[in-house]
């Protein structure tokens, strides 16, 4: 298991977010000032302008992603993708279908040491949504047959990318099942990796990337994620201590009780190493 | 004299107007430059080009102070980059990637006049490289170790595009400068890093023969090299001057 397979038009990498849209997602997230779909909404907005940004050539966009983002309970038992078309998209085709942009101030390097503030466009591909219960296990039986579908076509790719954000339990059954299914697609470059990022509605402590059920704490459905959590490859235990996060070398890629500097510096780290195999 | 030879080719698997080295040559005038414009930036290429046209239309005076060398040519080079853009039609998401500038290696050698044309200086920013043969002897520089070329290398900034654009003056980076002298019968090879680092992981089996051996199917030799995992597949850029 390498993970270094280079990503290129003529062997890109999947990436693929679930969210979940049920009504609790409406609750404020702890360490930010907006609701938990909001700011999930907003962090992965971010990360796929991320990507379109790092594809952007002087000639246009090149497609070394393909990128889904599936929902779960914004009707209560469904769950499909929330991006206009198709569940999987090539890069190229989301930086021209946003559903808007909006002007935000970024700070960018003025070269000699300090920061200085720009506009830019911000891209939107979907809004927030806190409406039904959490039907996971639908949400993930479609990645399942997307992942399956593009590890067959794409057999010595970077593997595919699955990061889920939630704050509740699967109401729709037990999720370990198909993300065990989903764990045994790989392709010559490694297995499937499943990352899962558990939203707090209180301000309790997070505990980021466990190594052990003993670092959580007595609570059957956060036990049941990070067991099919996968652990991290060496590379990303690497990027995680970049971020000055304390984390073992059999860390498994979860977050319990995450407030907002956890959902982002867990998504920054879960898309951290196909970004760097771009070719 | 200065006779020379120059060898291109843009990744296996792209296009030719996917190339983002760049390279210009004034053999008669003795000056020649390289450049490896990054991929992670957009419009390097057309700051790769900027710095190399740049650099042999308009060479600093051999006695320049060295780094005032590389500020007259960053200042000229960063008109023509901005002015060869044309920032308002570009879409949203180019327009935010454009704004952080772009970024690019840069190799300069001018030999001095013709009345002292034996006397050379080479100009380097990043991981380009140049290799001085003369007899049995091979120096390269700024790297004697293919194993250097495993680093992010120093690169050469535009500045900002568009909104900021010249508004900022941009300082050079840090940067390692070779003076030398040619007899004839030498031959310098200036060349970006994929194939320097290939020449110097070869250096015992004289690799700069090999690429002169052969010039007529370089562009199949290189691919094979490339699909064979002995060298890197990226953009590669080498100009050969044999000196008599």
């Amino acid at each position: 298991m390498v993970y270094e397979a280079e990503i290129s038009r003529t062997n890109p990498s999947l990436i693929l977010f679930l969210i979940d849209q049920s009504r609790s997602m409406s609750h404020k997230l702890p360490g930010g000032e907006r609701s938990k779909a909001q700011e999930a909404s907003d962090a992965i907005n971010r990360q796929i302008g991320d990507f379109v940004l790092r594809c952007t050539k002087s000639d246009g966009i090149r497609d070394y992603f393909y990128l889904g983002v599936i929902g779960y309970g914004y009707v209560t038992g469904k769950a499909g993708s929330i991006l206009k078309g198709d569940l999987i998209h090539p890069i190229s085709e989301l930086a021209g279908t946003p559903i808007r942009t909006e002007k935000r101030k970024m700070k960018v390097s003025d070269g000699t040491g300090g920061d200085i503030d720009v506009d830019y466009d911000f891209g939107v591909w979907f809004d927030p949504v806190a409406n039904g219960d959490t039907p996971m296990c639908k949400a993930l039986s479609l990645a399942r047959d997307a992942i399956k579908d593009w590890v067959e076509e794409h057999p010595s790719s970077y593997p595919p990318i699955l990061i889920n954000i939630t704050d509740g339990q699967a109401t729709d059954g037990n999720p370990e099942d198909v993300i065990k299914e989903i764990q045994e697609m790989k392709t010559s470059d490694g297995d499937t990796l499943i990352w899962n990022c558990h939203l707090s509605s209180n301000p309790s402590t997070p505990v980021s990337f466990p190594s052990e059920e003993s670092e959580l704490p007595n609570d059957k459905y956060a036990i049941s994620l990070f067991g099919v959590s996968s652990i991290l490859p060496s590379q990303y235990v690497g990027y995680a201590r970049e971020m000055q996060i304390d984390l073992k070398d059999s860390a498994r890629a979860y977050v319990f009780n995450a407030q907002l500097e956890q959902l982002v510096e867990f998504i920054d780290i879960g898309t951290r190493g196909p970004q760097g195999q771009m070719q | 004299m200065l006779s020379v030879r120059e060898f291109h080719r843009p990744k296996s698997g792209y296009r030719e107007s996917e190339y983002e080295d760049a390279f210009s040559i004034d053999a008669d005038g003795g000056k020649f430059a390289v450049a490896d414009g990054a991929t992670e930036s957009s419009f390097s290429n057309i700051w790769a080009k900027a710095l190399v046209s740049t650099f042999v239309e308009n060479p600093p005076p051999m006695d320049m102070n060295d780094r005032q060398s590389v500020k007259n040519l960053l200042d000229e080079a960063r008109k023509k980059w901005y002015e060869g853009i044309d920032w308002t039609s570009l879409p949203w998401f180019q327009k935010n990637k454009a704004v952080l500038g772009s970024y690019s290696t840069f190799l300069g050698l001018q030999v001095d006049s013709p009345e002292n044309p034996r006397r050379y200086r080479c100009i380097t920013i990043g991981d380009s490289c140049l290799f001085h043969l003369s007899g049995p002897k091979m120096e390269s520089f700024p790297f004697s170790d293919y194993r250097d070329l495993n680093y992010t290398p120093r690169l050469m900034w535009s500045g900002h595009g568009y909104p900021i654009g010249l508004s900022k003056d941009v300082e050079p980076p840090g940067l390692e400068v070779k003076y030398g002298k040619i007899k004839d019968g030498d031959t310098l090879i200036l060349a970006t890093d994929a194939i320097s680092k290939w020449m110097l992981q070869n250096k015992f089996n004289k690799p700069w023969q090999q690429i002169l051996d052969n010039a007529d199917n370089w562009d199949s030799y290189i691919g094979g090299l490339i699909s064979s995992g002995a060298m890197k597949n990226d953009d590669i850029t080498a100009i050969f001057i044999s000196v008599s």
